[in-house]
């Protein structure tokens, strides 16, 4: 009876102040992820980081894949289906994308007015063909489609390239941490608008596309508290999460962040690279971040890594 | 400075007496004064016809009514998705005088949910659901014979929809406003338990969704239907 008053309240509030974008299907999943357990890939597709996760085919002729693109500011759109390859032309491959997740850049709307994550079932799929120029075990190219073309590298040996605990390495590891981030931010429907007061008083678990979980809460209607906890989260190979991040704003979206989310990045052939982001010192003002990031590997000492755009940029890191 | 004052005391008075003659009528407008309120002949020796025949009117009156109904609402959104939610709605129903305001305030208790030719069960998919269906607007009276009665206006209309998701489950709401009308059918019995007078009747109740500011204005068009029955009690 409480959550219904509370729902209630939260929906005649929001009525007033926000609007929560298009109808839900009747019975919608809030997680609608497919997990894709294969190769990463990262590429630059336009000087935004693109990340293809490829399952093998395991002896049949598709298998599932991912793609992920992350734009700065903050605006991410992750597609997801299966891919085939051509019975008479084994370089040519088909992506069939069934399922579209997008986080829109809406850092100059008012929180009340953004539409915030959210998820789209394609019916029938999108076919997208693409051609493979190059495949090696570090090295794939292809060719076609611009939804899935791009010059990819495999993703644990790029994250080889970021070694010691300087500045640069600390900062470059954010950068690492926070495509995950942001991929996980895309697949929490609601995410970034008025939309999160379905998450009032309730905890809605999310799966990591590559393993682990995202649980999502939010408590308080005008002055939001919302929880994000990874537990041993993974979108693509490379980067694992665990920890807490939390938001404490006004209605406004004005607040600040809190918490601290550990962190391990595998390379290929080094030991890992650990580490935590501490978020206590950025602030939050119509829902956007300012401030910095503290940032520690092991063994180094605290950097401080301002929010906005990557400096520097992950092509510089990651040797793209 | 004084005109305004005038003008004040009229307005005054002519309310008063509006609210009074309203207040004082149930539906047949036949029941007897109580022996306190009826004037002695020696205070209004000849009472004016005109007053008589005003306040005899059975159409006057205020109307309070409960109504359990059945209620669906059926719309469809921009994204050509069809929707249907059949629910029980218990609601409070009012109206004044011959011609004046009314007002049908239901809360709505979905029952079942439709979308595009797949049905479910609203209490597998959500928990603690419900809804307000509002109409606010102008209704007229006719009495079709002295126990029965009719009436019926136009008026604006408010659905407000609010489904909790199961876990792992998304919300449902909506908050869909259009324009929409509102037919009453009463009949008052002569039997009158305890000498309180009783109505029984039925409603139906059609609502024009046109707009929804919660869903981005996702609503293409919207009929909401409520039919049930009335039971309402003259009060003191």
């Amino acid at each position: 009876m409480r959550r219904a008053a509370l729902g209630a309240v939260a929906l005649a509030a929001t009525v007033f102040v926000a609007c929560l974008g298009p109808y839900p299907n009747v019975g919608e999943k809030l997680d609608g992820v497919a997990q894709v357990i294969g190769t990463s890939y990262i590429a630059l597709d336009a000087g935004a980081p693109r990340i293809l996760i490829l399952a093998p085919f395991d002896g049949g002729t598709s298998a599932p894949f991912t793609r992920i693109d992350e734009a700065q500011p903050r605006a991410v759109q992750t597609i997801q289906g299966t891919y085939s390859g051509d019975a008479t032309n084994s370089l040519k491959v088909t992506f069939s994308t069934n399922t579209v997740f997008s986080l829109p850049n809406e850092a100059s709307k008012p929180v009340s007015d953004r539409s915030g994550a959210s998820r789209h079932e394609l019916a029938p799929p999108t076919q997208s063909n693409a051609t493979i120029a190059t495949s090696t075990s570090e090295v794939l190219d292809l060719s076609g489609s611009a939804e899935v073309a791009g010059h990819y590298l495999r993703l644990l040996g790029r994250t080889a390239v970021i070694t010691g605990t300087d500045a640069t390495a600390t900062t470059c590891a954010f950068h690492m941490f926070n495509l995950v981030v942001e991929s996980s931010e895309a697949r929490i429907p609601g995410f970034n608008s008025a939309g999160m007061t379905q998450y009032l008083n309730r905890v809605e678990p999310f799966d990591g596309i590559l393993s682990g979980k995202i649980t999502v809460g939010l408590v308080g209607l005008f002055s939001p508290v919302v929880t994000l906890t990874y537990i041993d989260y993974a979108d693509f190979e490379g980067v694992v999460l665990d920890g807490v991040q939390v938001s404490s704003t006004n209605a406004s979206g004005d607040g600040k962040l809190s918490g601290v989310v550990d962190f391990r990045i595998d390379r290929a052939e080094l030991p890992p690279l650990e580490g935590s982001v501490d978020y206590g010192e950025v602030t939050l003002t119509g829902g956007n971040e300012s401030g910095d990031y503290v940032v520690t590997l092991d063994g180094g000492a605290p950097v401080r890594v301002p929010t906005g755009r990557r400096n520097p940029p992950l092509e510089q890191c990651l040797g793209l | 400075m004084r005109r305004p004052q005038r003008w004040g005391v009229v307005v005054l008075v002519v309310a008063l007496a509006s609210a009074r003659g309203a207040m004082a009528r149930p539906l047949d407008g036949q029941d007897n004064p109580t022996p306190a309120e009826t004037p002695t002949p020696a205070e209004t020796p000849t009472p004016a016809p005109a007053e008589v025949s005003a306040t005899a009117d059975p159409r006057d009156g205020w109307r309070h009514e409960f109504s359990p109904a059945w209620h669906m609402a059926t719309f469809w959104s921009k994204e050509n998705s069809h929707y249907t939610f059949h629910s029980l709605s218990l609601g409070y129903l009012m109206s004044v005088n011959a011609a004046g305001p009314f007002l049908h305030l239901s809360w709505v208790i979905p029952l079942q949910a439709r979308q595009d030719g797949r049905v479910h069960s609203v209490s597998s998919l959500y928990q603690n659901g419900g809804g307000v269906d509002v109409m606010l607007g102008f209704q007229w009276r006719k009495t079709l014979t002295p126990e029965i009665e009719f009436e019926g206006g136009p008026g604006l209309h408010m659905n407000l929809l609010n489904l909790g998701g199961q876990p792992g489950l998304t919300n449902f709401n909506a908050f869909q406003i259009g324009p929409g009308g509102m037919t009453v059918l009463r009949w008052r019995p002569g039997w009158r338990p305890h000498k309180v007078g009783w109505t029984v009747g039925a409603v139906g109740a059609l609502g024009i969704d046109l707009w929804d500011p919660l869903r981005s204005n996702d609503l293409r068009i919207g009929f909401t239907l409520r039919m049930g029955v009335v039971l309402g009690v003259d009060l003191p």
